[in-house]
């Protein structure tokens, strides 16, 4: 039990510093840990990976909305927290995660039965059809623009996005390598060079905000676990695209409830991801595939890790409390130019590290698309289309 | 000099075009040679081919990924060193993945040496 805790405890220490740097992909520490093999035995294991991975989903949102620096399961955050950031309001934005993370996480337990249900009658359907409820969202984020000149707008980004993402992703490297320069630069480095060109300022951080209501935060988090559920069911579906389909099928719904619903995302899909490796044997995360070689799950092995999600979902909500609001005191002290600019330039440095002379065209061709976007004054969730498309051909057998 | 959103976006929008096109080209040079499982010889050691099979085995020590795909004519091995969870989760039995890698020999046997595994189709049944 001791030996337990203490795993636990280290996967969410770990966890936190996979979620603070951006770069460092939690699958990549998945694997490491994997190899190491530490030797306590493949119990222990689990429970450190599932810590880790859980920790990380709530810390990651900090880089992502503090610094403008994204990673792939808090991308969409960084659109709204950076406008909130911009406002002073930036503590607000994280908090919604986090309180998205941890209503998520119950919510996703107590909706397991439905989720069972709905693995069962849904499951088929739902994969047959995927590739076109992709497509449909990518014609509306096209057509949702106002005017002819935003919506012709809309379908450059789309496209050169969508174009970047087949050619990027369909290298075959690994994710830190390919989905790292692309993230970093539609989301991260286009907003930043943005900001620093138009000398943006950031206003003064109120880091007592706690302006959110509990319907609010409720339907965020249901969504969240609808969302959830889509991740850990079908193949290629990763947090943002759930994200995106989940609020064009439901419509227009608030920022707070919005950053709520990414916060829960990747919370209640690690509650179900390990449900759909127990039920079906397949492994829609890595942390998720880590466990699937060590262990042949069983119903007591779903309870300890369900225990385990909720543990790690309260130590990643006060750790990003904790660590949000000295990253907000720094960044509120700093120079935000001069601070985009070194932002910029260490996510450049560590594109060209992790992903060598190709990663780094890649990152600059995605922060020309994100400024294209900025630009026209269309949305930058276009830019989404660099992991939909792949998807879209992955589901239509191209 | 000032910069205004209608120049920013021409600039970006070149970047963009010019990158997606620098890319799609060094793909397209360092892509390997598709082959099918049939035409991998001896002839071919040390060359960087792709094939697409089933994945009929699978094996997973700490440091590697070896696994048998097979087509319609034939099978062939092969080995992923310190594979990404990715990718452990993609070779499942069953499933049809196109492999990418070096052709090598190994106790007198040919194997790709993988440098990428893709999914193309994942397994429908768990055996």
């Amino acid at each position: 039990m001791i030996e337990l805790l203490l795993f636990a405890l280290g996967g969410c220490l770990l966890g936190c510093f996979t979620g603070l740097i951006p770069g460092v992909h939690v699958n990549t520490v998945c694997a490491l840990a994997l190899a190491l093999g530490i030797g306590y035995g493949d119990i222990t294991l689990v429970v450190l990976i599932v810590a880790m991975s859980v920790t990380h989903s709530f810390v990651d949102f900090v880089p992502s909305i503090a610094l403008g620096a994204p990673s792939e399961g808090s991308l969409l955050a960084v659109l709204p927290g950076h406008r909130l950031l911009m406002r002073g309001l930036g503590m607000y934005a994280i908090r919604l995660t986090v309180a998205g993370g941890i209503v998520g996480t119950v919510i996703a337990v107590a909706m397991l039965p439905l989720f069972l249900l709905f693995v069962w009658k849904m499951g088929g359907f739902l994969y047959e059809v995927m590739g076109f409820v992709l497509i449909a969202v990518l014609m509306l984020m096209v057509l949702g623009e106002l005017g002819f000149r935003k919506k012709f707008w809309a379908l450059v980004v789309v496209a050169l996005s969508g174009c970047l993402g087949v050619v990027v992703l369909q290298s075959g490297a690994g994710a830190q390598a390919t989905l790292f320069p692309l993230v970093t630069g539609f989301f991260g480095a286009s907003t930043l060079l943005y900001s620093v060109k138009q000398n943006h300022r950031c206003a003064e951080q109120d880091l007592n905000c706690r302006n959110y209501t509990t319907k609010g935060i409720l339907w965020g988090s249901v969504l969240s676990a609808v969302a959830g559920s889509l991740v850990a069911l079908l193949p290629g579906v990763g947090p943002a695209q759930a994200a995106l389909v989940v609020r064009k099928f439901f419509g227009r719904i608030s920022t707070s409830r919005y950053m709520t619903l990414l916060g829960g995302i990747n919370t209640s899909n690690a509650v179900y991801a390990f449900v759909v490796l127990f039920l079906i044997g397949k492994a829609r995360t890595g942390a998720a595939a880590a466990v699937a070689e060590l262990l042949e799950l069983s119903a007591q092995h779903i309870l300890l890790i369900i225990a385990c999600v909720i543990f790690a979902a309260g130590f990643g909500a006060l750790a990003t409390e904790f660590l949000a609001k000295r990253v907000l005191r720094w960044v509120q002290g700093a120079d935000y130019r001069s601070l985009g600019v070194l932002i910029v330039v260490l996510l450049a440095v560590m594109v060209a590290a992790f992903s060598g002379a190709r990663g780094l065209i890649a990152f600059a061709a995605a922060s020309a698309t994100g400024l294209v976007a900025i630009t026209s004054g269309v949305r930058r969730s276009g830019c989404m289309a660099f992991l939909m498309v792949p998807t879209v051909l992955f589901y239509l057998n191209f | 000099m000032q910069i205004d959103d209608f120049l920013l976006r021409r600039v970006a929008l070149a970047l963009a075009v010019a990158g997606l096109l620098a890319l799609a080209a060094i793909a397209e040079l360092q892509k390997p040679t598709a082959v099918e499982i049939g035409e991998i010889s001896e002839g071919m050691l040390g060359e960087e081919v792709s094939a697409a099979g089933i994945v009929t085995w699978r094996q997973y020590t700490k440091n590697a990924l070896i696994f048998g795909i097979e087509d319609s004519a034939a099978r062939i091995n092969a080995v992923r060193f310190s594979p990404g969870v990715e990718e452990l989760a993609v070779v499942e039995r069953g499933a049809a993945v196109r492999v990418s890698g070096t052709v090598k020999r190994y106790k007198g046997k040919l194997e790709i040496v993988a440098e990428s595994v893709q999914l193309l189709e994942e397994a429908r049944e768990n055996d």
